[in-house]
């Protein structure tokens, strides 16, 4: 450190001195004191290590539960796929739920990391489909039919989702002062996944674009609103 | 000082001392700048009133000064002040026990902030009492001669990034760690952030002298 930055660090320590002097008006301490101690009824906050132990709790319930469902020959298959597709939502809950609760360090961390690789993963994915699709892009594009289909299923998915992640957003309301807006596209993860694994339970349309555009925009859609929605009902 | 020595917990009262002359003592200030600010947030979520006094008494001094700062007006900044305490009353089920209050009660002061100022870009003009509009401000000010003054107005000519670093850790007095969680962001992104701000007062100070 230089001796100007010294100097700096003297002159505003010496600010931060003068700007703890000043206090607010005697009636505005009247008010702050009647407001904050008028209706105040004890709370018992649950600890960081309890709220992430009954979400493990949760998730292990819901898990075994599903599994135990599932056993047998007498499951019909499409009870058997829509406990899969819940029991993968699960999963997703869970992790969400995890970093939700995590510390805000490794939080903002994990979602660095995410943002770095979505742009290679969405190039992956999008490799992926196109091995996987029966037919290209531009000739599946192509087919109105497919995409009054692909509108059809994301404006189910897009609603489904957006039930969902309200709810999450009524638990989570005014409990982020720090990452409000990263808090808001959680729930629009929890949201669009479940909204796209709803439809996809339901959905005869195979065809991978028709299950990347039609049920995954949604999800992409949700997280977006969800940012944006956050830092105004998450914050506190 | 233990903790489970003030506090009783269990029946939701808040402070309450074993030790009745403790108990007297908790007015005092020597009582009060030993317990810390999050025992006070314990007992206060606990539902003890006088746990709010005290925690009050601590935080606000450096709470009001922070929002000084930020905003450059008394008023706006002691609205914004009551703004943040009824926040603070009304997320403190949200508060994890033990976590450090000042980055938290930091985060939803500048969070308020924030939001006045969004809301107000989008209302389209102010008009004053009279009904006329605000005088519009001076294109260039003199250079100040003092060097805490030019030291203000070149910190408030720096980017909102580096700003920020600075007055929440240089005057604000926050350790790098609890100014990076009121940012979000990480300590070794602060530091880097007071380093470049430093180095950017130092250019604009250069600049000044130069002028005079």
């Amino acid at each position: 450190m230089s001796e100007q930055d010294r100097q700096y660090d003297e002159l505003f320590s010496r600010l931060g001195t003068q700007n703890a002097r000043v206090k607010p008006s005697p009636e505005r301490e009247a008010q702050i004191r009647k407001e904050c101690t008028a209706s105040l009824t004890p709370i018992a906050p649950l600890k960081r290590w309890q709220r992430v132990a009954s979400c493990c709790a949760l998730g292990l319930l819901v898990m075994s539960g599903l599994a135990a469902l599932t056993r047998g020959d007498g499951v019909h298959q499409l009870t058997r796929s829509t406990l899969y597709g819940a029991a993968a939502w699960a999963l997703v809950l869970l992790s969400v739920l995890l970093v939700g609760f995590g510390p805000q360090g490794s939080r903002a961390a994990l979602f660095r990391i995410g943002a770095a690789l979505s742009v290679p993963l969405a190039f992956l994915a999008y490799l992926g489909v196109s091995q996987s699709a029966w037919t290209p892009l531009v000739e599946w594009i192509g087919h109105p039919i497919h995409c009054a289909n692909a509108f059809r299923c994301g404006v189910m998915a897009l609603g489904l989702g957006a039930i969902s992640a309200s709810g999450v957003m009524l638990v989570w309301r005014r409990t982020d002062p720090f990452n409000p807006g990263w808090s808001g596209a959680l729930a629009g993860v929890v949201g669009g996944m479940t909204g796209a694994l709803s439809v996809g339970l339901v959905c005869p349309d195979g065809e991978a674009w028709h299950l990347w555009l039609g049920h995954g925009v949604g999800v992409v859609m949700l997280v977006l609103i969800g940012a944006w929605l956050g830092r105004r009902v998450l914050s506190p | 000082m233990e903790l489970a020595a003030v506090f009783d917990f269990a029946d939701g009262s808040g402070i309450r001392s074993k030790n009745p002359v403790k108990r007297l003592a908790l007015a005092d200030s020597a009582a009060i700048a030993e317990l810390s600010v999050e025992e006070l947030m314990g007992a206060y979520v606990g539902g003890d009133p006088a746990a709010f006094d005290l925690l009050y008494r601590k935080i606000s001094p450096q709470l009001l000064g922070y929002l000084i700062r930020l905003t450059r007006h008394r008023e706006r900044a002691e609205d914004l002040l009551q703004v943040t305490f009824s926040k603070v009353h009304r997320a403190r089920a949200s508060y994890l026990p033990g976590a450090p209050v000042l980055p938290w009660v930091m985060a939803i002061a500048r969070r308020s902030f924030y939001d006045e100022l969004r809301a107000k870009k989008s209302r389209r003009e102010e008009l004053s009492h009279d009904g006329s509009l605000p005088e519009p401000k001076p294109a260039e000010e003199p250079v100040p001669a003092d060097v805490s003054d030019a030291l203000e107005r070149a910190l408030d000519a720096l980017p909102d990034t580096y700003r920020e670093a600075i007055q929440l850790t240089k005057i604000t007095g926050l350790s790098m760690v609890e100014a990076a969680s009121v940012l979000g962001t990480t300590p070794t992104a602060m530091k880097l952030r007071v380093h470049r701000g430093y180095r950017a007062l130092r250019e604009t100070l250069e600049k000044y002298q130069r002028d005079v």
